[in-house]
């Protein structure tokens, strides 16, 4: 990293002149750098968090890229602002955990056990591609367009011709059928 | 945002930059702005009649030169704090003339106890000292201030410790020129006491003087 000091003061030399090019090389050189770093400095950090340290460092280098004294090396000044934000990140952190509670993602809706998803027969997707293969080409087209595709009802029926009640009967009849195809039963 | 979104934004938003001055002559430029404002409060209000006798008086001089180092190192650490990399020793340097300065107070504070004894001690409330050195300091406040907000967004707290340590302690060496209150009891607390007021009140209204977020780097 020490070899890379030089090299990064140079480019934010020349980024202080507006060289765009160097900047872009800076920043992207350093994102991987600082994301290492800030992983380092808060090891209870979740990914979003040290992404976000990441964000902040690089908007400080920009907002304060005009304190950088080229004669001097850059990782100090560097490690100053990444320090910093790391600090900030932490104290927000705390501050939110303190005030909210962390829930687990439950698959729960309603109490009532239909309701739930947990206790939907499973359908075996082979066989439904099998059933729909079945169906008449009429059928299958609405099928596939209005509930694989999920395209609206009157943009199917320009795109294919049919009329939008025909394309209702259609999808009603090949549902009635898939559904006698599968015997799932209600 | 993703990160990459936001490298692109910040390389679109890439303007030429003026590179901040070393914190020495920006201290130059601080004391070039507060030293003829101190002066023209102090001819303002008067220069003290037994000034040339202070003048040749070491512990008047050795507290002044104390008070005025203060100012200095302390103006010069706030300046420091706002750059990035700076070694952590500068930002304790104003510790050493800060405490030279107590202890000049200290020194004659036990002095007058020796030779006039506890009935010696003059103690009577001196309220002109607060606004008085508030009154001085006004410019040199602001300006500091200005000055600190041209750096990073970095150790803001120290930077206002002793950016106004520093406003305080050049008001005060003003204040001592036309102000004829000499006992040591009465520098210590009413003087010594203002400055600390000062940095207290300027410590309480840091966010408000340096918001977490100041502008954008100056433009070349």
């Amino acid at each position: 990293m020490h070899q890379d000091d030089s090299k990064w003061a140079s480019l934010m030399a020349a980024a202080q002149n507006s060289d765009q090019n160097s900047y872009a090389r800076l920043l992207c050189e350093l994102t991987p750098v600082l994301r290492r770093l800030a992983r380092q400095g808060w090891l209870q950090g979740s990914d979003a968090d040290i992404e976000d340290v990441v964000q902040e460092t690089l908007l400080t280098i920009h907002q304060t890229r005009h304190t950088y004294d080229p004669n001097r090396p850059f990782l100090p000044w560097l490690l100053t602002l990444l320090r910093r934000r790391i600090a900030d990140g932490v104290r927000r952190r705390s501050r939110t955990n303190r005030r909210e509670m962390v829930i687990d993602a439950l698959d729960v809706t309603f109490i009532d056990s239909p309701a739930n998803i947990e206790y939907e027969p499973l359908v075996d997707s082979e066989a439904l591609r099998a059933a729909i293969k079945r169906l008449t080409p009429g059928q299958r087209q609405a099928i596939e367009l209005l509930k694989q595709k999920e395209i609206p009802l009157k943009e199917a029926s320009a795109m294919t011709g049919v009329s939008v009640a025909a394309l209702k009967v259609a999808t009603h009849r090949a549902l009635q059928r898939l559904l006698s195809f599968l015997a799932v039963k209600k | 945002m993703n990160t990459n979104k936001l490298i692109a934004a910040l390389i679109a938003d890439l303007k030429p930059v003026r590179r901040l001055l070393p914190p020495a002559w920006r201290l130059v430029g601080w004391l070039a702005m507060s030293i003829p404002v101190t002066a023209l409060v102090v001819a303002t209000m008067r220069i003290r009649p037994d000034i040339a006798v202070k003048l040749s008086a070491p512990v008047f001089m050795i507290e002044q030169l104390a008070s005025l180092a203060t100012a200095l190192i302390a103006g010069w650490s706030a300046l420091v704090a706002g750059v990035p990399g700076e070694a952590r020793w500068k930002m304790w340097a104003p510790v050493a003339p800060l405490a030279f300065w107590i202890a000049s107070l200290g020194h004659q504070c036990w002095v007058e106890w020796i030779r006039l004894g506890a009935n010696g001690m003059v103690f009577h409330p001196d309220f002109m000292c607060v606004p008085a050195i508030a009154m001085i300091s006004t410019v040199p406040s602001l300006s500091m201030v200005w000055a600190i907000r041209r750096g990073a967004c970095v150790r803001t707290s120290t930077a206002v410790l002793w950016g106004s340590l520093a406003a305080a302690a050049l008001a005060n060496v003003g204040l001592r020129m036309f102000h004829t209150e000499d006992a040591a009891l009465m520098v210590i607390v009413w003087q010594f006491g203002s400055v600390l007021l000062l940095m207290a009140m300027a410590m309480l209204l840091r966010n408000y003087l340096l918001p977490k977020k100041w502008g954008t780097p100056g433009r070349g």
